[in-house]
């Protein structure tokens, strides 16, 4: 009945694709594929955006008709944080199965971010009806130049033909009744030594940062609150670790609704001294994000 | 589940006067035909193997036909007396007292000269030692023009010809259309390669008895057991091991069992990379074969066929990969059909003749991974009915109808299909909208009716007009196929041949499901045309040319971004191209193939522009040759030179904030070209013949020279940087044959 998919072949250790790869020939010939990535992407190598947040009045992932919301993006490159103008529009996507999104007629804001230190902006929620349209919002982020979007997703751009940093969301009508991840009592332990999270947009330092000797491998223990999912239903959580120097164990964590919020991950310091920036954003599966960071103090 | 089947009986040709007018078409010769004399006489013993006999054999005119007995007893006995394009009849006469006046009978079993433009036929001496091919029969065909290389581990089931995809393409199995045809999408065919007396390749221009296909056409046919003696053959390699025993059941029956199990999974755990995988079940085929014949008579036949096959892996993810959050988990695959199949066949006079199969059996599949799973079953029903009458000397008449059934379940929860050839597929599973498709008792009914006329106004030239009508219940479409093809003998050793016809195909079943597709889908076709010449230029060695063009017409698309009505006939396509095939066979196991195609195909989606196709390949060059030396030891090569699949490029990407995933853009569909294959195979085997039990030994090694073909690109996490995906290294393929 159901003819099966036809899958391209993908060695599966590097499947960009759908489950194409599942079928045993991919997985049993391209073996000798598996191994390192050509990137990490844990590792902060590029500017890149990491992460982003709407959060409306009322402390929802998505605003209701007439309620405000605020977006904010997390932008970061080897360097630490990073300081972008953003390009953006907000609006009703068109209905397509998979691609990038692309907006459809209705608009609901647009426009260049004012200030390069903390991208964000503002929007105003409008009806969806009954339809439950797909929301989205897209945008390129430039380190210089002005941001440029237009109808093809190709001519994102930055003025100084600078490397844009393109960038979509989409949420649902489920992100209505979300409210995005609370990592307030969430911990981060570095051989039980708790680390003090700080602001997303203050750059790495050593000062009361946990020390970590060069080229040696640490275990940070991370326990998420329970706020951290929605009190109405089991969420699973999705969190996305990040390092701008040495290299975290993986990219992914993935937490399944019955899961404990708990889980541990190595990282190993680089072959010098200095101060080291992480991130780590919590996604839930119906539009909420939340993020924070923290300093590691890389020591000879 | 493959979008169409059908049945045919095999082609044969019983009339022998039919033979005599057709045997300037012939290229070898029967091996030996002795009519019947006396009934009372001793029935010769059976010395000799089963002899099916050449495609095209020039009979003596005045002798009747009997196609369907084993061959002269005279003939010396041999372990292998496989069919062959070419068969030279090696009988020796018997020795006669002069005071005494043998009498004795036998027929030679004939096959019919084509009555297509183009037939290749792949014998069972080649079919298990084309370099490279791994003793698979159906992955031997690709020595022929028409061909296209299937890349390393596609998943691509059928054979594509002639610039069509793998799901245009027919596979039968003794006139019955398999579920499918691979272990694990492409290891190894499901049927036992011993098993098979030859395999018929048509890469188009099919006859009318045929359909539901708007590609080609390959016909996989069973031998019958072998009624000398008891017979067993071991086979062991890295790869699988496998057993076969046939035997005689008395006078009329023969039998033949045959197993076969992979052992990958006894090595698989030492190739799993460290940490990535925990192995629940490692990947495992299996397939088996019972072939049982009885023959009631001269005239009439019974042939029983029990098969299946099973494919399952199970594997635990200890991490979600690298760059997929979404592809995590466990990921588990199960495959198997089980099938029964009876053919009879049946002459009831010197111009009437009857052929019917029916296949009856049972599919389950299950595949799940991450969020995806896919489950169906069910059971189907296929049945074929022909007539053949030889109406007049110069006319034949044949006329049928088929008969699929299928009744099932299947649930799928995972991302909407969607258009899959044009597509490129980079994008992560993670963000991907899912849906759900369950459906209960879904029935499916298609049957065909046919009829084709084989006529010969003078006798060098044949002219075969038919027509087929389908109807597509689950759509409520009817489709007409006409067709003609022509064969000319200018003279003895030149034919020039020619066809045209229509060939419609009904859409992949979830293609026409409400949820996922679109139900006002019709059938789509192909107006096929080829055109060609033939030419034996002495005896060993001959050579064909042909040109094709096809166009396709309402041909099915993925609308604009996979929204309702998910697919529509919007599309169209072309394919033409010139094969040239090369032949040269100084023995049964000294043969030589030289196979050229260039072609072009190509597909537009419904937007007025031709772009490539998939799997458009310029250049194909096949080089096989094989070489008994002589003392047991045979060597083989082959030798591929293709041009590279063409490819879309990526050009940038998007960030998609929502899963923390990258999603490719992608310049003009494939516009660019991966760099061109070439591949050398080779094969050595010795045979030790110790009194009645061979023992063989064969070493095939493929990509001798280990060159880095390029199957596809790979991409980092967000398309930055790219590599080419390596194909299949250096493999070296042990074996050992014991047979008895």
């Amino acid at each position: 009945m159901f003819k099966p998919l036809n899958y391209q072949a993908q060695p599966l250790c590097r499947v960009k694709s759908r489950s194409r790869a599942l079928l045993a020939p991919l997985l049993l010939l391209a073996l000798p594929a598996c191994g390192d990535p050509m990137e990490f992407g844990q590792d902060l190598d590029n500017p890149r955006v990491l992460g982003v947040q709407v959060e409306s009045d009322d402390g929802h992932s998505w605003p209701a008709a007439g309620q405000a919301a605020r977006v904010q993006l997390l932008l970061a490159g080897s360097d630490g944080p990073l300081q972008a103008r953003a390009a953006y529009q907000v609006c009703f996507a068109l209905e397509t199965s998979s691609g990038v999104p692309l907006c459809g007629e209705t608009t609901l804001a647009d426009g260049i971010t004012e200030s390069a230190a903390i991208p964000e902006f503002a929007f105003t929620g409008e009806d969806q009806g009954d339809d439950e349209p797909r929301l989205a919002i897209l945008g390129v982020a430039c380190a210089s130049g002005t941001p440029q979007l237009s109808d093809d997703p190709q001519d994102w751009s930055c003025s100084d033909d600078s490397a844009p940093l393109r960038f979509s969301f989409e949420a649902t009508s489920k992100s209505l009744d979300n409210e995005n991840p609370s990592l307030d009592e969430t911990s981060v332990l570095l051989v039980d030594e708790p680390i003090a999270f700080q602001p997303p947009e203050e750059p790495a330092s050593c000062d009361d940062a946990p020390e970590v000797t060069v080229g040696t491998t640490v275990v940070l223990d991370f326990t998420l609150d329970e706020a951290a999912r929605s009190s109405s239903t089991d969420e699973l959580l999705q969190i996305s670790h990040f390092a701008d120097q040495g290299r975290l164990e993986r990219q992914f964590t993935i937490i399944d609704p019955d899961e404990e919020l708990h889980f541990q991950l190595e990282f190993e310091a680089p072959d010098t001294a200095g101060p080291v920036k992480s991130y780590f954003v919590v996604r839930d599966d119906r539009g909420g994000t939340s993020w924070q960071s923290f300093s590691l103090c890389v020591v000879d | 589940m493959s979008s169409s089947l059908t049945h045919s009986g095999p082609p044969k040709a019983r009339h022998v006067r039919w033979l005599s007018l057709a045997s300037a078409l012939c290229t070898s010769t029967l091996a030996a035909h002795v009519h019947a004399q006396d009934a009372d006489a001793e029935p010769p013993a059976a010395a000799a193997p089963e002899q099916p006999a050449a495609p095209e054999q020039p009979a003596a005119p005045e002798q009747p036909a009997a196609p369907e007995q084993p061959a002269a007893p005279e003939q010396p006995a041999a372990p292998e007396q496989p069919a062959s394009t070419t068969t030279e009849s090696e009988a020796a006469p018997p020795e006669m007292d002069d005071e005494e006046e043998l009498e004795f009978s036998a027929t030679a079993e004939v096959t019919a000269p084509p009555r297509e433009p183009t037939k290749h036929t792949v014998d069972q001496e080649i079919l298990t030692r084309v370099p490279g091919t791994r003793g698979d029969a159906l992955r031997a065909i690709e020595i022929m023009p028409g061909v296209s290389r299937t890349p390393y581990a596609s998943s691509d089931q059928a054979p594509m010809l002639r610039g069509s995809s793998g799901d245009e393409s027919l596979v039968l199995l003794d006139g019955a259309q398999v579920p499918l045809i691979y272990h694990f999408g492409g290891l190894t065919s499901f049927f036992n390669s011993n098993l098979l007396e030859r395999v018929d390749l048509y890469p188009g221009n099919y006859s009318a008895r045929y359909g539901r296909a708007a590609g080609g056409l390959v016909e996989a046919r069973v031998r019958d057991p072998r009624t000398d003696h008891f017979h067993v053959k071991v086979e062991l390699s890295a790869i699988d091991s496998q057993a076969l025993v046939e035997s005689p059941l008395g006078k009329n029956t023969s039998i033949a069992l045959a197993a076969r199990r992979s052992n990958i999974d006894f090595f698989f755990k030492a190739l799993v990379p460290e940490d990535a995988f925990s192995v629940l079940a490692a990947p495992v085929y299996w397939d088996y074969q019972a072939i049982v014949v009885h023959r009631f008579n001269e005239r009439h036949k019974l042939r029983a066929l029990v098969y299946g096959s099973s494919d399952s892996l199970s594997l635990q993810f200890s991490d979600s990969a690298p760059e997929d959050p979404a592809l995590r988990g466990a990921a588990e695959a199960k495959m198997a059909f089980h099938r029964a199949q009876l053919e009879s066949i049946n002459k009831f006079s010197e111009k009437v003749e009857h052929n019917a199969v029916l296949s009856v059996g049972p599919y389950y599949g299950k595949q799940n991974i991450g969020g995806i799973s896919n489950e169906f079953d069910y059971w189907d029903v296929n049945l074929r009915s022909e007539w053949s009458v030889f109406a007049h000397e110069r006319v034949r008449l044949d006329a049928g109808a088929d008969l699929q059934f299928l009744l099932g379940n299947g649930r799928y929860v995972g991302p909407a299909p969607q258009q899959t050839e044009g597509v490129p597929g980079n994008d992560p599973l993670a963000g991907e909208k899912y849906v759900t498709v369950d459906q209960q008792d879904v029935v499916s009914i298609r049957p065909a009716a046919y009829a084709e006329a084989s006529i010969r106004p003078v006798d060098p030239w044949l002219i075969v007009p038919g027509v087929r009508v389908d109807y597509m219940a689950d759509g409520r479409k009817w489709t007409v196929d006409p067709r003609l093809t022509s064969r000319l003998n200018v003279t003895e050793t030149t034919t020039l041949k020619a066809g045209a016809g229509l060939y419609s195909q009904p859409p992949v079943y979830y293609q026409l499901m409400d949820e996922i597709g679109n139900p006002d889908l019709t059938p789509f076709r192909t107006l096929q045309t080829s055109m060609g010449v033939e030419e034996n230029i002495f005896k060993p060695l001959s050579i064909g040319v042909e040109g094709f063009y096809k166009h396709w017409y309402q041909r099915v698309t993925g609308t604009e971004g996979g929204v309702d009505p998910h697919f529509e006939n919007a599309g169209t396509g072309r394919a033409y191209g010139l094969e040239t095939l090369l032949k040269l066979q100084l023995s049964q196991k000294s043969q030589l193939f030289l196979a050229y195609t260039l072609a072009r195909s190509e597909r537009n989606d419904g937007n007025g522009e031709f772009r490539l196709f998939d799997a458009d390949q310029t250049h194909n060059l096949q080089f096989t040759g094989s070489y008994d030396l002589g003392k047991g030891w045979i060597v083989g090569a082959r030798f591929r030179y293709v041009t590279g699949n063409p490819m879309t490029p990526v050009t940038g990407s998007v960030y998609d904030a929502t899963t923390d995933t990258y999603r490719a853009l992608y310049g003009a569909t494939n516009s660019e070209r991966n760099p061109a294959f070439h591949q050398l195979d080779l094969r050595v085997e010795k045979l030790w013949q110790l009194g009645p039990v061979g023992l063989t030994t064969y070493l095939e090694v493929m990509n001798v020279y280990n060159h880095k073909n390029i199957e596809g690109t790979m991409y980092s996490y967000d398309f930055s940087k790219s590599e080419g995906a390596q194909g299949m290294p250096i493999f070296p393929n042990l074996g050992f044959i014991v047979e008895y």
